[in-house]
């Protein structure tokens, strides 16, 4: 379709052998938010990292492709894809304190950024993107350095840099999961806030299903690599197929304030081809013949798709 | 005639620097816990949940206010004194296991440290690894060929195999994904049930602490806002701050 934003084709991300991501497809419309939730290691990271063209530790697209807007930006060179970065593309990754310089005001570091980008940087225009975006103390906040801010505040800067780029896509990994409860409900309000004023479309990478369930339209559960979910939010949420979907739920604390359910062992990381799906030593449901089943994505109802409907069978 | 708390912090300040730079962190706190109790101590970063924990397992002094075990005082004590009583187990477990030993090796120190008999130190440690439901050659490994996960478990594990009266647990599963994170909760609760452990939880989740803590105390500036049953604070909670807190606590919808 020529109206989605972001294309995600079959895309296949490998570390040498091991292949991170595998045959992973989705898309996202203008002003969509879609999450996607997974364990530790799952390759949510990566997929972000491959939408941005980032070659950590000599990972690579080895199939499929990624179309950004009807253009293929897969394989960009260095300076087209330095056009792209930061305009187009936004990002903001899970630990900002990382990424500002801790001893340098953020108006100095907000200008870099700007001039990098061929922009020219006006404090008034940030000034009032923080209001708009209610940020206290909206007219000292260039003056600050990062150090002297919390956690919470510093990440709202990194969104600040990212809104005045005016970007039509945003990437935001785990952007939550470092802050507390009262900061992490801030960032989601204003992420929410600026899809609705600006239209913005983001992709959302997450392990807490919480705050998914909270800003996104479309959910896509990832299990070592491979999407195993993946539809519209409510119906994802409202009734889960996958097995590993199912036990992502029952492990968050919920308001009946039951005890929490867990999920044993560790997702298949040492880069083993597996036949058949991958998530049968730790499964619940599983019968002979998925251990040979290959692995796809079936449509069992329009707008969610699950490639396991074994959680559905048993109550 | 109420029983003697394990654990009392009477009118305990903490405060850092001097003169004009003096900052009061934690300001008259009184907790009493007894046998067998978990509390939950909530609060946002920056609040002085661990300051409070530290102060109590004796790591940094307490400026003013006395800490009692067993209606005995102990405050100004060394920490090696009281490892017998307290064990603490922190976030980040991989930064608290030396990178460079087994975690059986990291918890044979534990022992002794303590001067424990040697004879039956595998078996303590065997059977403290399973009860957190790994399997034993599991503590053969190090710590960076295990996930974060189960090298959390074995902190938890390492921490009990001294049998200390009380469990300090400082943000223990706020590293962790949810799935790992439930785990922990599931096999810290077996030891309640099973060993009648107390604990000290702290967290910045609403949620998580009021499936499994006692008492839960909120707080707010290094002082507790408000304390009591999970039923009280999140059916009926007094303080704005609570309400505050409860409002920003996302479930999943």
């Amino acid at each position: 379709m020529a109206n989605n934003l972001l294309e995600i084709n079959n895309l296949t991300v490998s570390y040498g052998a091991f292949k991170i991501i595998t045959e992973v497809t989705f898309a996202l419309k203008p002003g969509e938010i879609v999450c996607i939730a997974g364990e530790s290691g799952c390759g949510k990271s990566t997929l972000i990292k491959a939408i941005l063209g980032i070659k950590q530790l000599g990972a690579q697209v080895t199939e499929g492709n990624i179309v950004l807007d009807g253009r293929d930006i897969t394989h960009l060179g260095v300076e087209e894809r330095r056009q792209i970065l930061g305009t187009e593309i936004g990002y903001v990754p899970q630990n900002t304190r990382g990424s500002f310089n801790n001893i340098r005001t953020y108006g100095v570091q907000y200008r870099e950024t700007m001039q990098c980008h061929g922009k020219r940087f006006d404090s008034k225009e940030a000034i009032k993107c923080f209001d708009s975006l209610n940020f206290p103390d909206s007219d000292r906040l260039l003056m600050y350095q990062p150090w002297e801010m919390s956690g919470g505040m510093n990440q709202r800067m990194a969104i600040g840099l990212a809104v005045l780029q005016h970007p039509k896509l945003m990437l935001c990994d785990e952007a939550t999961s470092v802050l507390d409860v009262t900061s992490q409900k801030q960032v989601i309000e204003e992420l929410a806030q600026l899809r609705n004023e600006l239209g913005w479309s983001i992709l959302f990478i997450t392990h807490n299903l919480g705050v998914a369930s909270h800003i996104a339209d479309k959910l896509g559960v990832m299990y070592a690599g491979r999407m195993v979910e993946y539809g519209d939010i409510r119906k994802v949420l409202d009734d889960p197929v996958h097995p590993y979907t199912r036990s992502l739920l029952a492990a968050i604390p919920g308001k009946d304030r039951k005890m929490p359910v867990g999920l044993e062992g560790r997702p298949p990381l040492d880069g083993a081809e597996w036949e058949g799906c991958n998530f049968v030593p730790r499964c619940k449901y599983c019968k002979e013949s998925c251990k040979t089943k290959p692995y796809s994505l079936h449509e069992i109802e329009p707008g969610h798709l699950v490639s396991c409907v074994e959680g559905r069978n048993v109550k | 005639m109420s029983e003697t708390p394990l654990l009392e912090v009477r009118d305990v300040a903490k405060s850092y620097g001097k003169g004009k730079k003096r900052k009061e962190v934690l300001t008259d706190l009184n907790i009493s816990l007894n046998e067998g109790e978990v509390l939950g101590i909530i609060g946002e970063s920056g609040c002085g949940k661990s300051v409070l924990l530290n102060l109590i397992a004796c790591l940094e002094p307490v400026s003013k206010g006395k800490l009692f075990f067993k209606g005995q005082e102990y405050t100004g004590k060394s920490p090696k004194d009281i490892c017998r009583w307290f064990q603490v187990i922190f976030q980040d477990s991989e930064a608290a296991f030396d990178p460079k030993m087994t975690i059986r090796e990291s918890m044979r120190e534990n022992l002794k440290l303590l001067a424990e008999n040697a004879s039956d130190t595998d078996r303590r440690i065997n059977e403290m690894v399973s009860m957190m439901g790994l399997a034993t050659e599991l503590a053969d490994r190090y710590p960076r060929q295990l996930s974060g996960g189960q090298v959390q478990r074995m902190a938890v594990a390492r921490g009990l195999v001294t049998e200390p009266n009380m469990l300090l647990c400082d943000e223990i599963t706020s590293a962790l994904d949810v799935s790992a994170q439930a785990m922990i909760l599931q096999y810290m609760y077996e030891l309640r049930v099973k060993r009648g452990l107390t604990m000290i939880f702290v967290s910045h989740d609403l949620a998580l602490c009021s499936t499994f803590c006692d008492r839960i105390a909120i707080m707010q500036n290094g002082k507790i806002v408000e304390i009591g049953t999970p039923h009280q604070i999140m059916d009926e909670p007094k303080d704005e701050y609570t309400k505050l807190l409860l409002d920003a606590v996302l479930y999943v919808r």
